[in-house]
C-alpha cells in the first residue's frame, strides 16, 4: 500500500476534527474535563500542523486540489463532466485556512480557563466548527459551499443562545437564526437558478460552461448567491444580526463569528467574482462590481458612525466589524489585482484583531461581569494595562502601522480609481478608520482611564446590577488573570502585526490575488490536472504617511465627546438610527428582503 | 402556460411565505411560516428537475427505463429537506425557551422588554 | 396599517423579482444536462447501485451528505443545549411525577398502536436495507423510525417511552452514526482509493448486499438520524413535562 498523496491533507483536515467531535460526543460518560480539553487543544494544534504543510506547499504558488472519493471528471456523453466533489487549496485558500486555525488556536486556549463549568457540548460544537469554516474555505463546489455556510449557520446559532439564563441572549439568537434562515433559503434559489443553466455544481466546471455567455438567469442566480455572502458578512442592509448577536454570545464566540466568519463570505464573494461572474460578461462583472462598491461605501459610513455611539462594549465591536467588512467590499469592487490584495490582506488581519479585541473584552466580562463602559468607569479601579492594549488594538483597527491593517488599507489606497470616485472612496475609507478606530480609543480612554465622557445619544439606561449569568462572570477574584486569558488576545495583536513583514508577504498578497482572479488557471488545475507555476512579484512595503496622519485623527472621536457639549445638528436622525437597531425582528427581516430586493433588481436591469 | 406555471407558483408560495413572515408577531407563526418558504424551495428543486414523459431515477425493474428524470436535483432537494427539518427544531427550541423565560412569544414584547 | 402597507409593499416588489427571474427558467420538462444524463448512465455501470439519488448522496456527492449529517447532529445537539434545565432537578421521578398528570390510554387505542408501530418499524426497517435498490434510503427510513418511537408515547406512556430510549444509548447512537462515517471515508483514504472511495467489494446490481461502502454509509445515516430524532422528541417532552416543575420551584424561591 502506496502512501497516500499530500491532497489527501485537504480531506483529513475536515474530518478529523469531525471524528474527534463524534468520538467526544459517545464516549463523554468515560471522559473527564481535562481530557476533553486535552482532546480539543490536541486536534487544534493538529489542525494548525495541517494549515502550515498546505500553506508551504501552495507558497511556491502550487495549487493542490482533490476530488474526493476518486470521482475524478470523466468525460461524459457529449461533453466533459465532474460527477464528484472537489477540494482545492491554492495560496489565498490556504492562506485563509491558516487564518482560521490561528484564531481558533487563540480562542480555544483562551476559552480553557474562560468557562467555569462547561458541559462537553461547547468543545463538540468547536471542533465542529472549525472543521465546517476550513471545508468552507476548500470546497470547489456551490453547494457544498452551501452546506458548510449552512454547518456553520446552525453551530453560530446554537452557541449565539448558549447563554440560556439571559433572555436577549435567547431574543437576540432567534433573530440571528430566522434572518439567516431566510437569507439561506433564498441563496439555495440562487443556486439552483445557476444549476438550472449550467447543470453542473462544480465551481471550476460552472466557470467553463457559463464562460461568457452572459446568461440573465445566471446573473440573477449568482446576485441571490452573492447576497446570501452578504447577509454573512453583515453588509448594510444584512447586517442587523451581528449587533444583537455579538451582544448575546459568549466572548469567545463572539470573537469567532465576528473575526472569522466574516472573513471567510468575504473570502467566497472574491472566489465567486474571479471565477464565475467576472467572466460571465464585461457588463455584468461591472454591475457587481458597482453593487459591491455602493454597498460597501453605505456599510462603512453606517458602522462607524453608530459604532462611535454605543456604551456597550460588544455591540461597539460588532459595528466597528460592519464598517470593516464595508472596506473589503470595496476593494473587491473596484476589481483588479492591487485592490483585491489590499482588501484580502485588510480582512484576513481584521479578523485577527476583531478576535483580539472581543477576547480582551472577555477579561473585563469574565471577571467583573460587566460590558458597558459607563459601568465599568463607574466601579472598577483603572486597568491601564488593559486599556492600553485596547488603545493598542483601536490603532490597529484604525490602519496604524505596523499591523496588517495598514499595509491592506495602503495597497487599497493605492489602486483606488481617479477622479471624483476615487476622492470618495478614499474619504470613506479614511472615515471608516477614523470612526471604528476612534470609538474603540474613546471606550478605553473613558472606561479604563476615566478620561472624558462617554456617548449619550440613544444609549439604553444603565442598569445598576449586572445581569450577566454566572456561566459568563466567574465571579472569582479579580486579583489574579489567567495567563491564558491574556496570552491568546497579546498573541493574536502580535500577529496581525508581524504579518506585513514576514519575508515576502507583501508580493504574495499580491500573487494570491491574482491567482483569485485568474478563472483559467482555477479550471486547469481542477479539471484538467495542469497546475502554472505563479511568480511571486517582488513588492515593498507601502508608505506610512498618509496612514500615520489617518490613525492619529482618530484621537478626534475622543476629542469630540469631550468638546462637544450641545446637541449635534443630526441628533435626531442619529436617535432614529439607534433606534432602528433596536427593532422588531419583523422590521430586520423587512430590511433583508429590500436588500435582496435591490440587488437582484439591479442585476435583472442592468442584463 | 405549462411551460411556467410551476414556477410561477414557486414565486407565489415564496411571495406568500414572506408576507407571513414579516406580518406576524407571533414567534411560533413566523417558524411555521418559513416552513413554508422552504417548501417553496422544494418545489423550484422539483420543477427544474422534471423531464417530460420520463420515469424516476431507480433503475431497478428490467429493462431500466429510457427516459428519467434528474436524480440530482432530488439529492440536493433531500439535503435542503434535512437542513430544514434541524434548524425548524431548533428555531421551535428557542421558542420554547423564550417562552419559559419571558412568559411572552411576541415580536413587540420582546422588543419593549429590551428597551425598558 | 403603515406597518401592512410597508410589508406588502417590500413583499410585493420581491416577489415581482423573483418572479421575473423565475420566469428565465429553461421550460418545464426539458431534457437531462450531461451531468445528470452521467448518472443515470453510469450508477448501476460505476457503483453497482440501482437508486440513482442514493448513489449520488452516498457515492458521488457523498462529502456533502456527510456535512449534511453533521448538521442534523449539530441542530439536535443545539436542542439539547437551548433546552438545558439550568434549575438543579435532582430528582427526575420526583419531577416527573408533579408534571402532567398521566392519560389513561383506552384498550383500542394500546392495540391499534401497537399493530401500527409494528407496521411502521417494518416499513422504516425495508425503507433502510433497500435503499441503493429503490426509492428510500437512510434518511427516509431513520426519520420514519422516529415517528415510531413518537407513537410509542401516543399510545403508551412517557414511562414506556424512556425506557426503550435511555439517554446514553440514544446519544452514542447518534454520535456513533455520525461519526462510523467519518471513520469510513478514513478507511477509503488509507486503503488507497480516496477518502470516501469504495474500499469493499461492490455486488451484483439490484441484490442486497449491492453498492459496497455506500450501503454501510446509508446504515451509519439511518442509525443517526433515528437517534437524533429520538433525542429530539425526549427533549421536547421532557421540556413538556418536566419544565413546570421547575418553574414551580422558581416561583416558590422567587
Amino acid at each position: 500500500m502506496s502512501l497516500p498523496p499530500f491532497a489527501v491533507l485537504l480531506p483529513v483536515a475536515i474530518a478529523f476534527p469531525l471524528l474527534v467531535a463524534a468520538l467526544l460526543v459517545s464516549f463523554a460518560a468515560l471522559m473527564s474535563r481535562t481530557v476533553r480539553d486535552v482532546a480539543l487543544l490536541g486536534t487544534t494544534l493538529v489542525e494548525v500542523a495541517i494549515a502550515f504543510a498546505l500553506f508551504s506547499r501552495t507558497l511556491g504558488g502550487l495549487p493542490v486540489g482533490y476530488w474526493i472519493g476518486g470521482f475524478a471528471p470523466v468525460m461524459g456523453a457529449r461533453s466533459p463532466v465532474a460527477p464528484g466533489i472537489a477540494l482545492y487549496a491554492d495560496p489565498p485558500a490556504a492562506a485563509v485556512v491558516a487564518m482560521l486555525s490561528a484564531i481558533f488556536l487563540a480562542v480555544i486556549f483562551y476559552a480553557w480557563r474562560y468557562f467555569r463549568v462547561v458541559e462537553e457540548y461547547f468543545h463538540v460544537m468547536l471542533l465542529v466548527l472549525l472543521a465546517t469554516m476550513t471545508a468552507l474555505v476548500l470546497a470547489a463546489d456551490i453547494f457544498t459551499m452551501f452546506v458548510t455556510f449552512e454547518l456553520m449557520s446552525v453551530i453560530a446559532y446554537a452557541l449565539t443562545a448558549f447563554r440560556v439564563e439571559d433572555d436577549d441572549a435567547l431574543t437576540g439568537a432567534f433573530q440571528f437564526a430566522m434572518l439567516g434562515s431566510i437569507a439561506s433559503l433564498l441563496m439555495m434559489m440562487g443556486i439552483a437558478f445557476v444549476y438550472a443553466t449550467v447543470g453542473s455544481l462544480n465551481l471550476a466546471q460552472i466557470s467553463r460552461s457559463l464562460g461568457d455567455t452572459g446568461s440573465p438567469l445566471a446573473a440573477a442566480g449568482l446576485a441571490m448567491v452573492v447576497c446570501g455572502l452578504l447577509f454573512k458578512l453583515t453588509a448594510v442592509p444584512f447586517h442587523f444580526w451581528i449587533v444583537d448577536a455579538d451582544t448575546a454570545a459568549p466572548t469567545p464566540v463572539a470573537a469567532l463569528s465576528s473575526g472569522a466568519m466574516t472573513a471567510v463570505a468575504a473570502f467566497w464573494i472574491a472566489r465567486l467574482t474571479g471565477t464565475v461572474i467576472g467572466p460571465l460578461s464585461p457588463e455584468i462583472g461591472a454591475t457587481f462590481g458597482h453593487i459591491l462598491l455602493a454597498t460597501g461605501i453605505v456599510t462603512v459610513w453606517l458602522g462607524g458612525i453608530l459604532a462611535v455611539f454605543q456604551t456597550n462594549l460588544k455591540r461597539l465591536l460588532a459595528f466597528s466589524t460592519i464598517s470593516h467588512m464595508g472596506i473589503a467590499l470595496i476593494g473587491i469592487g473596484i476589481g483588479g489585482t492591487a485592490a483585491l490584495a489590499g482588501a484580502g490582506l485588510y480582512a484576513v488581519t481584521q479578523a485577527l484583531v476583531k478576535a483580539a479585541l472581543f477576547l480582551l473584552t472577555g477579561l473585563v466580562v469574565h471577571r467583573h461581569g460587566m460590558m458597558d463602559i459607563r459601568a465599568i468607569r463607574r466601579d472598577l479601579d483603572p486597568k491601564h494595562w488593559l486599556g492600553c492594549a485596547f488603545i493598542v488594538g483601536g490603532f490597529a483597527l484604525a490602519g496604524a502601522p505596523p499591523f496588517g491593517l495598514w499595509a491592506g488599507k495602503a495597497i487599497l489606497e493605492e489602486a483606488l480609481p481617479h477622479g471624483i470616485l476615487g476622492t470618495a472612496l478614499f474619504v470613506t475609507l479614511a472615515g471608516g478608520a477614523i470612526l471604528t478606530g476612534g470609538a474603540v480609543i474613546h471606550a478605553a480612554l473613558v472606561a479604563f482611564f476615566r478620561i472624558g465622557r462617554p456617548p449619550s445619544y440613544g444609549a439604553p439606561p444603565l442598569k445598576d446590577a449586572s445581569d450577566l449569568s454566572e456561566f459568563e462572570a466567574d465571579g472569582a477574584s479579580p486579583a489574579h488573570t489567567p495567563m491564558t486569558l491574556v496570552a491568546a488576545p497579546l498573541g493574536l495583536l502580535l500577529l496581525a502585526a508581524a504579518v506585513p513583514f514576514l519575508p515576502g508577504a507583501i508580493g504574495h498578497a499580491f500573487q494570491m490575488a491574482s491567482v483569485m482572479l485568474d478563472a483559467a488557471a482555477y479550471r486547469a488545475t481542477l479539471l484538467d490536472g495542469q497546475v502554472t507555476l505563479r511568480a511571486v512579484p517582488p513588492a515593498t512595503l507601502p508608505g506610512i504617511t498618509v496612514s500615520l496622519v489617518i490613525a492619529a485623527a482618530a484621537l478626534l472621536v475622543p476629542l469630540g465627546w469631550t468638546v462637544l457639549r450641545h446637541e449635534l445638528p443630526g441628533a435626531r436622525l442619529l436617535r432614529m438610527l439607534q433606534a432602528g437597531h433596536a427593532a422588531m425582528l419583523n422590521d430586520y427581516i423587512l430590511w433583508l428582503l429590500v436588500g435582496f430586493t435591490a440587488l437582484i433588481g439591479w442585476v435583472l436591469i442592468a442584463v | 402556460m405549462m411551460a411556467w406555471l410551476p414556477f410561477a407558483i414557486v414565486g407565489w408560495i415564496a411571495a406568500v411565505a414572506l408576507y407571513g413572515i414579516v406580518a406576524s408577531r407571533n414567534l411560533v407563526n413566523m417558524v411555521a411560516c418559513l416552513t413554508v418558504l422552504q417548501s417553496a424551495t422544494y418545489l423550484l428543486f422539483a420543477s427544474i428537475g422534471y423531464v417530460r414523459d420520463a420515469a424516476p431515477p431507480i433503475l431497478y425493474a428490467q429493462p431500466p427505463p429510457e427516459r428519467t428524470v434528474d436524480p440530482l436535483v432530488q439529492a440536493l432537494c433531500l439535503t435542503d429537506i434535512v437542513v430544514g427539518a434541524g434548524v425548524t427544531a431548533m428555531l421551535l427550541a428557542m421558542v420554547l425557551q423564550i417562552h419559559r423565560r419571558t412568559d411572552t412569544i411576541s415580536t413587540r414584547a420582546l422588543r419593549e422588554r429590551r428597551r425598558r | 396599517m403603515t406597518r401592512h402597507l410597508a410589508c406588502l409593499g417590500v413583499v410585493g416588489a420581491f416577489g415581482t423579482v423573483l418572479l421575473i427571474a423565475l420566469l428565465r427558467l429553461p421550460a418545464f420538462g426539458t431534457a437531462l444536462g450531461p451531468l445528470a444524463q452521467f448518472y443515470v448512465a453510469h450508477a448501476v455501470l460505476d457503483l453497482h447501485v440501482t437508486n440513482v439519488i442514493s448513489a449520488i448522496s452516498y457515492g458521488y456527492r457523498g462529502f456533502d451528505t456527510m456535512l449534511e449529517e453533521f448538521i442534523f447532529f449539530a441542530s439536535i445537539t443545539s436542542v439539547s443545549i437551548i433546552l438545558r434545565n439550568t434549575l438543579e432537578t435532582n430528582d427526575e421521578d420526583e419531577a416527573a411525577a408533579r408534571g402532567r398528570p398521566v392519560v389513561e390510554r383506552s384498550d383500542a387505542i394500546n392495540l391499534v398502536g401497537l399493530i401500527w408501530i409494528g407496521l411502521t418499524v417494518v416499513l422504516a426497517l425495508s425503507l433502510i436495507v433497500h435503499g441503493q435498490l429503490t426509492a428510500g434510503g437512510g434518511f427516509q427510513g431513520g426519520a420514519i423510525l422516529g415517528t415510531a418511537l413518537l407513537t410509542v408515547f401516543l399510545v403508551t406512556s412517557r414511562k414506556t417511552f424512556e425506557r426503550i430510549s435511555p439517554d446514553v444509548l440514544v446519544k452514542v447512537a447518534d454520535s456513533a452514526g455520525a461519526g462510523s462515517f467519518v471513520v469510513l471515508g478514513f478507511i477509503g483514504a488509507v486503503a488507497g482509493v480516496g477518502f470516501l472511495g469504495n474500499f469493499l467489494p461492490l455486488g451484483e446490481a439490484g441484490s442486497l448486499l449491492s453498492g459496497g461502502v455506500l450501503w454501510l454509509i446509508n446504515l451509519a445515516v439511518a442509525i443517526e438520524v433515528s437517534a437524533g430524532y429520538a433525542l429530539l422528541f425526549k427533549e421536547y417532552l421532557r421540556e413538556v413535562f418536566d419544565a413546570e416543575s421547575s418553574d414551580e420551584a422558581a416561583s416558590a424561591e422567587g
